[in-house]
């Protein structure tokens, strides 16, 4: 009979690189993450898997869609022996899925999941017309994807936020993860008691910088948290509606990449200006007309560090999930 | 006032506003071990951004002296990988004030220093002799109190030498500091396996309705070492390892693993639940102290692999001195929960193997079904391993494979290490962290010395009333053979070490 992936051959070809590069006692796996790719097209992945590297044991496998030719698997062992002489491996399989599709199918890899540790599986591919997270409803934990992967993400997010009741297995967005710090420097720049009454006043915010997926969340998550209503619509300015019925404009404009930096701009309707804008210098600054300027340490999480904060989580982000619940 | 909706549930790290943490005793080991790194370690981390230190000692050192003192501290090992800017970055926030403690030209040069900070940390690194002068002298310059942000101070162990010296320093804290101003550290409290232990009993549904009388026959704590005293005669002379190690950090774990669920996480409340523990210990007077403590000290013996000196002829020590390396214990927790179960605690030095651990041993099923079980050695056993190996292991009884039930204890281990890739991080780094943001939960209350001392200072008491010479024991040894009367008087025997 024909096997793709064949688990006592990997199993085996799996112990035998690990000894080869350590023999050492080996730290025992804390997750199997399983990883859909298209293509070849996967930097993010590896600087993700170089990030984990040295902070977490893991099975790793990874489905390359369309390879071409027939299904096919290998396996390798990256290691590196900590301060205790132990041993931490990232054990990657690689199932390359041919002509047939066979890859992809979770039977092809189920059988070389490690029992008894959360399984993971990161949709790194397109999200067009990808069958998650119900494909995996039975085998994952959690479903890591990024909306901004998406053709169209305001679209894609509608539809999941449309699901969101039915859904069986936990989901997280890297979209909206990337978004967290800036979430932090917004509520902060509020915090201040003098400037907590501009909230209830907003009159409009516009967000320059970011993909449409990371300020359409960062809009729907002031949305939920003030109170306003309204649902994006296609385009980039959209009004929603504050909690006393008055008209809140949001817009965005010139969409770049988040870590290139941002500008988020509110105006209230007393005529105060706070603008919130990254540095470049590892800080960022909220000043505005008449306001003590507030300065905080920014960063960026690159996917590395998103991806470690997932694996270590239990749950899916509470915040996200009230966010998309109110999309519309 | 208006709340801000915006901070609902989101995730914030323990990132402190910005500070300025002086060191007093900063040319001292705990500075070059334990607190330089500590404080690089929460910078490369990002936890710390905004700060400065400034070292506070008599050595006529200049800011310079210090920087380049530190980064003797931050050389060789892992250190090795860290950037040369990442340290510079590091060493520039660094600066030093030469002064005795007791010279208000040192403090005003300080104050001037520390002026601009909203948050004012006073770390006392000294021998306990000066504290006195140096919070009378930070109250003199009015560093004991600010407008705006905090002004606090960690005090290190040792925290008096029984309950009368403790309360004694107490009222002189509190002559300049007031309570929530004032952090006693206990560094075994900020190891990840002492926080564990809250999150094992409160953090599973398994173990809380198992931890009783009615389920748990006795519960063991060792802490042993098993080095001599080395260097340290001096200092362990006017000690003893009652002091040193049964007042604060053993109890500190006792009261973790014996006291009531805390409603909520709050430092106070978490606090007033351990002093509970220790109001509640059965006191050891006089009359009892034959029956429920032994001390002894080691003679001459082999500890891994080296020969070791007697403590009587370790230098700084007296040669006829009575100062005790070794203590076992069996103390009682008058509470409806513990009722009857006795706790013993083992600490030492000079013993067979480096050690800390916990073992909770349970009691016998109610009936023995199977003929062939042997009636020792298998009660079911909670390990809770603290040092060198932080883990659990659980023993619990298995059918020998084979045509008849025969049984015997197997073993169900869980390692940290091997659950988590990464270090744990050094207790210093995350006790200076709460303390920066205000979390005193792993620090002592005033309170939770005091009843601590009370129940020690009995024993003290008691044993400077004994005219019989301590025990002795082989260096390499499991301590005196007297320490075994203790646990046999409830038919069980210590764990191996």
């Amino acid at each position: 009979m024909k096997s793709y992936a064949d688990p006592v051959a990997i199993e085996q070809q799996l112990r035998k690189t690990q000894q080869e590069v350590s023999p050492n006692e080996a730290r025992t796996s804390l997750f199997n993450l399983v990883v859909y790719v298209d293509g070849h097209d996967d930097a993010k992945l590896t600087e993700a898997l170089n990030y984990l590297h040295d902070k977490r044991p893991a099975r790793v496998i990874i489905v390359r869609r369309n390879a071409g030719g027939e299904t096919r698997a290998d396996a390798m062992a990256r290691c590196i022996t900590d301060k205790d002489d132990k041993v931490l491996c990232i054990q990657e399989i690689l199932i390359s899925s041919g002509d047939d599709k066979a890859g992809e199918a979770p039977e092809t890899w189920t059988p070389l999941l490690i029992r008894e540790i959360p399984v993971f599986v990161w949709w790194l591919a397109s999200l067009d017309n990808a069958p998650l997270p119900e494909l995996f409803d039975d085998i994952a934990d959690r479903v890591f994807i990024d909306s901004g992967l998406a053709s169209d993400p305001l679209a894609f997010l509608k539809g999941l936020a449309g699901r969101l009741k039915d859904l069986k297995t936990p989901m997280t967005d890297f979209a909206w993860s990337r978004t967290a710090p800036l979430l932090k420097l917004t509520a902060h720049a509020f915090n201040a008691a003098d400037r907590r009454p501009f909230l209830a006043e907003i009159a409009s915010v516009t967000f320059e910088g970011g993909k449409t997926s990371e300020v359409a969340l960062y809009f729907q998550w002031l949305k939920t948290k003030l109170d306003w209503t309204g649902s994006p619509v296609a385009g980039s300015a959209w009004t929603l509606v504050d909690e006393v019925g008055k008209p809140v404009s949001v817009a965005h404009k010139a969409p770049a990449a988040l870590e290139k930096g941002f500008e988020v701009t509110f105006q209230t309707r007393s005529g105060v200006t706070l603008k919130l804008k990254d540095s470049h210098e590892g800080f960022a600054v909220a000043e505005g007309s008449g306001l003590e300027k507030y300065t905080s340490v920014f960063r960026y999480q690159d996917t590395g560090e998103a991806l470690l904060t997932e694996v270590d989580r239990n749950a899916s982000d509470r915040l996200f999930l009230e966010s998309l619940g109110r999309w519309s | 006032m208006f709340a801000n909706p915006l901070m609902d549930g989101l995730q914030f790290a323990k990132e402190p506003a910005p500070f300025v943490i002086t060191i007093f005793g900063a040319t001292g080991d705990l500075t070059r071990k334990k607190l330089v790194p500590a404080l690089f370690s929460l910078f490369l981390k990002g936890n710390a951004s905004q700060f400065k230190v400034v070292g506070f000692a008599r050595r006529p050192w200049t800011k310079e002296t210090f920087q380049t003192e530190a980064l003797s501290m931050l050389s060789g090992g892992h250190y090795a990988h860290i950037p040369e800017g990442q340290k510079k970055a590091f060493l520039e926030k660094l600066d030093y004030v030469s002064s005795t403690f007791d010279d208000p030209a040192g403090y005003a040069k300080l104050a001037e220093l520390v002026k601009p900070w909203e948050g004012k940390l006073f770390f006392l690194s000294t021998p306990p002799d000066d504290y006195p002068t140096i919070i009378e002298q930070l109250g003199k310059v009015g560093l004991n109190k600010t407008d705006r942000g905090y002004s606090r101070v960690i005090v290190e162990k040792p925290f008096g030498r029984d309950l009368a010296t403790a309360k004694e320093l107490n009222e002189i804290l509190s002559t300049q500091f007031e309570e929530n101003q004032i952090y006693r550290i206990d560094h075994y409290l900020g190891k990840e396996t002492v926080q564990n232990i809250l999150v094992l009993r409160f953090g599973n549904g398994i173990f809380e309705p198992l931890w009783n009388s009615r389920y748990i026959d006795n519960i063991q704590i060792t802490v042993a070492e098993s080095i001599g005293v080395g260097t340290r005669g001096n200092y362990y002379e006017k000690s003893g390892t009652l002091r040193d190690m049964v007042q604060n950090h053993i109890f500190q774990l006792m009261t973790l693993l014996l006291m009531e669920p805390p409603n909520d996480l709050n430092p106070d409340t978490v606090r007033t639940e351990k002093v509970k523990v220790l109001k509640s210990l059965r006191p050891i007077t006089y009359k009892d102290i034959k029956k429920y403590t032994v001390r002894g000290q080691y003679a001459a013996g082999v500890t891994q692999g080296q020969p070791v000196r007697g403590y009587l002829e370790e230098d700084g020590v007296a040669r006829d001195s009575k100062t005790e390396t070794f203590v076992a214990l069996q103390v009682h927790v008058d509470t409806w929960r513990w009722e009857g179960v006795p706790i013993f605690i083992r600490t030492g030095k000079g013993l067979g193997r480096k050690v800390s651990e916990v073992a909770v041993t349970f009691k016998q099923p109610p009936l023995q079904v199977f003929r062939n079980q042997a009636t020792e050695g298998n009660q079911n056993q909670l390990i809770l391993h603290i040092q060198p190996e932080e883990g659990f292991t659980f023993h619990i009884n298995s059918k020998i494979p084979g045509y008849t039930t025969q049984v015997r204890p197997v073993n169900m281990n869980f390692a940290y290490g091997d659950a988590f890739g990464e270090a744990t991080p050094e207790a210093y780094e995350r006790l200076i962290l709460d303390a920066l943001v205000g979390d005193s939960t792993l620090y002592t209350r005033r309170d939770e010395i005091e009843a601590s001392w009370t129940f020690i200072t009995r024993i003290l008491q008691g044993w400077a009333l004994d005219p019989d010479p301590l025990p002795q024991y082989r260096a390499g040894s499991a301590g005196p053979e007297e320490a075994k009367a203790l646990t046999a008087s409830v038919n069980q025997k210590w764990r191996k070490l």
